[in-house]
């Protein structure tokens, strides 16, 4: 199983906790895992794209490159179905499809997220109900879903190198 | 299926508006489509007719410094000034545009109210936060949480997003859900 999975199943176990007896923290680092499970499956699709297997270690550094704000700036460009462009990619270049439903879909999930996690680690203020969390959860769930689905479409490749580098294109 | 666009943004019913030259606040009660004017009876003394056959709206006076109450009638849309802040009346505007159910989009019942805030998200996006208020007794199955329903909700909030980010508003948005407060929760 993977990092990603892992977290997304723990964030699924502290999320269906008896409501009852659950509390703050639990809801908290359920928010924060979903983020973290959703971080990771697109951090190591972008390693696996751009990084060989082959030294052992290379993959795992060129994950560690990603960083939060340049890909949430990813997301959102790719957040609108149905576009045939995204900002932040190079000059004249044109995505190969108009961005599917799920892509969109993905997008606008890690851009709530990332928003609901750090709400969930910093904003001592929040109070949260029990039941908050489920809805990052499933939405991190769905995410999951709509990669599988996504994954080996055209658009794809270069979302994942956007993410990585995105900020470079601009030169 | 069409997208909003900021320019398509008509007259919806319920938005709260001020009128040029009066200092009360109004809510809008009807929309009437262009060259349907219709003669003001028991109207404030003041007339706001549509002159071009436009489209007019009538009004409800909400909080008034004046004795007038009675509804005002045809008043043009041209009269009309959004209470939010530049930033906030177009989303608020396409929300009350999806309660209308337009094209077939369905605006869910255990939707009680919602909120919009204009400020920045954590990295210092300048951002739109729309926050849908559910009613609990809809997310609640047998004391838990029902996934299907919670499921339903997340997939609203995004169609929501897509009409949002088809206005091109130069801002980033959120799209979120919350339940409302119990009674019981309020007074204690």
């Amino acid at each position: 199983m993977s990092l990603a999975e892992e977290l997304l199943e723990h964030a699924r176990f502290l999320a269906t906790l008896d409501p009852r007896i659950t509390s703050q923290a639990n809801i908290r680092r359920a928010i924060s895992a979903a983020y973290y499970a959703v971080f990771h499956l697109l951090s190591a699709a972008v390693a696996e794209q751009v990084s060989p297997v082959f030294p052992a270690g290379l993959r795992e550094c060129t994950q560690r490159a990603l960083g939060h704000s340049q890909m949430v700036n990813v997301a959102k460009a790719f957040s609108q179905q149905g576009k045939s462009e995204a900002k932040g990619l190079p000059k004249g270049f044109v995505l190969p499809d108009p961005i599917s439903q799920e892509l969109a879909s993905i997008s606008n999930g890690f851009k709530e997220l990332q928003e609901a996690r750090h709400t969930a680690d910093y904003d001592v203020l929040k109070r949260y109900n029990p039941g908050d969390e489920l809805a990052q959860v499933l939405q991190a769930e769905k995410i999951f879903k709509d990669w599988n689905m996504e994954k080996g479409s055209n658009n794809v490749p270069v979302f994942l190198a956007a993410m990585i580098f995105g900020k470079e294109w601009i030169k | 299926m069409a997208d909003l666009k900021l320019d398509q943004l008509d007259p919806v019913v319920g938005l709260e508006v001020r009128l040029h030259g009066d200092r009360g606040l109004f809510e809008i009660i009807a929309v009437h489509p262009p060259n349907s004017i219709t003669i003001p009876a028991g109207s404030e003394n003041f007339s706001h007719q549509g002159a071009e056959g436009g489209r007019t709206v009538d009004l409800k006076r909400l909080r008034s410094d004046s004795h007038f109450f009675s509804p005002i009638q045809d008043v043009p849309w041209s009269n009309l000034q959004y209470v939010d802040d530049s930033e906030i009346w177009p989303v608020r505007h396409a929300i009350e545009w999806l309660k209308t159910n337009p094209d077939g989009r369905v605006y869910p019942d255990y939707i009680v109210d919602y909120e919009v805030e204009a400020r920045d998200d954590h990295a210092g996006n300048p951002s739109i936060f729309v926050r849908f208020l559910v009613d609990p007794d809809y997310l609640y199955e047998n004391g838990r949480a029902s996934e299907e329903r919670i499921t339903a909700l997340n997939e609203f909030t995004y169609q929501v997003q897509q009409v949002l980010l088809g206005l091109d508003l130069d801002r980033w948005t959120y799209v979120q859900a919350g339940q409302t407060r119990r009674a019981l929760d309020v007074a204690s």
